[in-house]
């Protein structure tokens, strides 16, 4: 189910939103939520929800058998069994999701059969929160959760579990007994999910139109500019579908007490690809950072260990994207420009225009985004071509190719002016008064009977991360 | 200021409640029969079982059904198609006036000369129509050896699709079928298309059906294959229904009633004749009149000149006249009862309506002495246009 679908906007979430609030107490209120997560994610995948519960059980388990060994003063059989859990735990993720590639690439040279398993929904995104749980556990950074049903809440909490944000399990310890809902934070949740559905619903879905008409058009026909152009409207296209996802998430949990880190900040405006990294899915690379670059040695090895590290752990952030090799190489497009940010570029940006600064990061950023979205190596070295060949852009040609183009347009302009921080800017100039408020409740009613509106006459309404 | 802020916030909530559940209760407690939108059997919210929740074909349906049933679905669908196709059009007409000479993609269809709606040209190597011709050709073959007493006859409506209006360039699928199809000479002729004036004047622009003009000409043409003697009829007046059309076209591209034309029609004075279907007599075939009265709440091609019916019987009761067959699609509906006008008894078939239609058994129990084919390069492409023996 995803939260742009009649499903879930007529039928999960107010069904949900009233059993909760009609629960007494917290065990009661937390169950309701464990019920309709499960719920939530067997909608869409009803058989691949055992994978999900044993993953839960993997990493309880080893939670409570750390907790034994560490108690009797077996650090070396603690670690085996936290080695064993992760083992166990990348190791579902592997089978899942790269198994069918690493058999795929194999048999080109040996002959292996190719699988063919389907990815279960969201397996990256709560592997990834499992390994978070296990990995604090071990340091001694969060306490035991010794309750099977609130473990599996955590991991299961239908607001991120499939498209994130990676929610770490020290951001929600607390929270899962000791949280406080307010009439205010609900309000706020509910606000904050209904500009995130728009993001998707109005915004994500148009612009992408029009990268999907130019990328799957004749290069000839489009031309260098529109291929610029398309590469701008899919970045326009994932920034809203994440970003929009986030939000909802973010919102949704907010309306049931709890309280996520924020997913990304306003991304394009960076003024160099580190700051880029610095606002977009930033729960993806503090994991990364904080699970794999650091306990690697960071930046306190030698140059030469250091540059391997970056280059590991961006090739590995590409791969958790998918599996498929334009990922991997995007990851590792990143890691470089990283490197050459950190190793001389960034002393003489620093000294450049913040205008200057932007355009190189947009720059980078929209190749980087074509690498992403063109899965097929020839379909994207094509693309990356004519990006840089100069062909003329023959506007007749391209509004007859494809008329829908001219609509994309509205969209496109409307989705420049949401990707710089408009709205917080518009709220810091105005007082929080009451004429203010009620004309946010009534924008985002509006919005949403807008997006209702639109759901109910498309058709295409997938969400990118749904993949990952 | 605290009080103020909860009390809006708490309305917020109230409201926003009441729109999704609200929404909810009228799907499930006052469901709709039919999405009148559409135009179909409107999709309703079922009880799960196990195996449908598994194989998700529940989950899908109260996707399906929710579409269908919350409060003012159907109104938000249409507003929201009228008002992006509005908005689309508007955008383009300058663009469309300005290249009329260029096809120009809107949503699966093609704008040329500026205001028609045209499919894009096909070629023969396209989907494997050459191939899928060949067969038909044989199959058709195959029948007439298997009826060499009868007479047969071939038409092939050429259309939009069987010419690139900016290239001139044709498919030339009436050629290829004229070589492989046994038909004795003088027995096969075209309504032939050679540029874009000649199809902006036959046929509807916001369908894909020849308009009066060019329906008339195709029974001339008709009628001189199939050896009429006696003078044709003859157009009593011109009219114009009092609709505005938007045809098939447009719903293939999303501007419905939001993109029409003008209906125009011949009006003539036919012979006396019985008309029969399987379900029994009819007062006519096609409903012209109560079009032309303004009577209906539509009109289109096939309620104006009738429908595509299984089988249908028009009886001149004129025995000192040929009996004919006719096993067309929905370009012969406009002139059937023209064509019926010189026979004794016409038959016409609808091969996709009749699944169990056997050629040998019908017309021994319905003797015939000539038999036609007549169609689009779709007829002479899709299997399910072949009669079988």
């Amino acid at each position: 189910m995803v939260f742009s679908s009649l499903s879930f906007l007529y039928f999960f979430f107010p069904v949900c939103v009233v059993f909760y609030y009609l629960s007494k107490n917290r065990v009661w209120r937390n169950t309701v939520l464990l019920v309709a997560s499960l719920g939530f994610y067997a909608w869409g995948e009803p058989k691949n929800i055992v994978l999900l519960l044993l993953a839960s059980l993997v990493a309880y388990l080893c939670g409570l058998w750390m907790e034994h060994l560490g108690g009797k003063g077996r650090p070396g059989g603690r670690k085996a069994v936290f080695i064993l859990g992760v083992v166990l735990l990348t190791g579902n993720l592997f089978v899942f999701k790269y198994l069918n590639f690493f058999c795929r690439n194999l048999s080109v040279f040996l002959p292996v059969s190719v699988p063919d398993l389907a990815l279960p929904i969201g397996i990256s995104f709560y592997t990834f929160q499992i390994l978070s749980y296990l990995i604090d556990l071990y340091r001694g950074e969060i306490a035991l959760q010794r309750n099977y049903f609130y473990l599996t809440l955590y991991v299961s909490f239908f607001p991120q579990l499939i498209a994130g944000p990676i929610v770490r399990y020290q951001t929600i310890e607390d929270e899962i007994l000791h949280r406080q809902e307010t009439l205010d934070d609900v309000a706020a949740g509910g606000r904050r999910f209904i500009v995130g559905l728009a993001k998707k619903v109005l915004l994500a879905n148009n612009v992408g139109a029009v990268a999907t008409i130019i990328f799957g058009g004749r290069p000839e026909v489009y031309g260098s500019a529109m291929y610029w152009v398309a590469a701008l409207c899919y970045a326009l296209q994932i920034y809203f579908d994440f970003s929009g996802y986030s939000d909802m998430a973010i919102g949704l949990g907010r309306m049931f007490g709890f309280h996520f880190l924020e997913n990304f900040n306003y991304p394009y405006i960076s003024t160099s690809i580190t700051d880029f990294w610095r606002r977009w899915h930033i729960s993806l690379s503090t994991w990364f950072r904080d699970y794999i670059y650091i306990p690697l040695g960071g930046n306190r090895v030698k140059k030469s260990r250091w540059v391997l590290n970056l280059l590991v752990v961006w090739a590995l952030t590409g791969f958790w994207h998918g599996a498929q090799w334009n990922f991997v190489l995007w990851g590792l497009y990143y890691g470089a420009l990283l490197l050459v940010e950190k190793l001389f570029l960034g002393k003489y940006l620093d000294r450049c225009p913040k205008p200057v600064r932007w355009v190189y990061t947009m720059f980078f950023v929209l190749i980087g985004w074509v690498i992403f979205d063109l899965t097929d190596f020839s379909q994207m070295t094509a693309a990356l071509r004519t990006m840089f060949a100069f062909i003329p852009t023959d506007l007749v040609r391209v509004i007859a190719a494809d008329t829908a183009i001219t609509t994309g347009v509205f969209y496109l302009a409307a989705g420049l002016v949401c990707s710089f921080p408009v709205l917080p800017w518009l709220k810091k100039k105005l007082p929080q008064t009451g004429p203010v408020l009620a004309l946010e409740n009534a924008a985002c009613l509006g919005l949403l009977v807008l997006c209702v509106i639109y759901v109910i006459s498309m058709s295409y309404n997938p969400f990118i991360y749904f993949r990952f | 200021m605290k009080k103020i802020h909860t009390l809006l916030n708490a309305g917020f909530l109230f409201l926003l409640a009441a729109f999704l559940l609200g929404g909810l209760a009228v799907a499930v407690l006052r469901p709709k029969e039919i999405n009148f939108y559409e135009n179909r059997p409107a999709n309703r919210l079922h009880r799960p079982t196990l195996g449908t929740f598994l194989d998700t074909t529940f989950q899908d349906s109260v996707e399906d059904g929710l579409s269908d049933q919350i409060l003012m679905a159907q109104t938000f669908k249409k507003a929201y198609n009228d008002g992006s196709s509005q908005l689309l059009l508007d955008l383009i007409s300058g663009f469309l006036e300005s290249h009329p000479q260029q096809y120009i993609y809107v949503r699966g269809m093609y704008f040329f000369g500026s205001d028609h709606l045209v499919y894009g040209p096909w070629a023969l190597e396209d989907a494997d129509h050459a191939g899928r011709m060949a067969q038909k050709a044989e199959g058709l073959n195959r029948l007439m050896d298997a009826h060499p007493d009868l007479d047969f006859y071939a038409y092939y409506v050429e259309k939009d699709t069987d010419i690139n209006f900016m290239t001139g360039v044709k498919a030339e699928g009436y050629e290829y079928l004229r070589d492989r199809l046994d038909v004795p000479k003088g027995h096969m002729a075209r309504f032939q298309i050679d540029s874009f004036d000649e199809f902006r004047q036959y046929f509807f622009r916001t369908d894909h059906h020849w308009n009066c003009y060019g329906s008339y000409k195709g029974y001339q043409e008709v009628a001189k294959l199939l050896g009429v003697d006696e003078p044709l009829l003859e157009p009593q007046e011109e009219l114009l229904l009092p609709y505005t059309f938007s045809g098939s076209k447009t719903a293939s591209a999303g501007i419905k009633d939001v993109y029409w034309e003008d209906f125009p029609v011949y009006r003539f004075d036919y012979p006396e004749m019985e008309i029969t279907a399987k379900s029994g007599p009819l007062a006519d075939y096609g409903q012209l009149e109560e079009c032309l009265a303004g009577q209906l709440e539509k009109a289109d091609y096939g309620i104006c000149y009738g429908g595509d019916l299984d089988a249908v019987v028009f009886d001149t009761g004129r025995k000192d006249r040929e009996d004919i067959l006719v096993i067309g699609d929905s370009y012969d509906n406009a002139i059937l009862k023209l064509v019926a006008s010189h026979f004794h008894k016409t038959h016409s078939i609808d091969l996709r309506y009749n699944d169990d239609f056997s050629f040998s058994q019908y017309v021994r129990e319905n003797p015939v002495d000539k038999v036609l084919f007549i169609g689009n390069m779709d007829y002479y492409v899709m299997e399910e246009f072949l009669p079988e023996d």
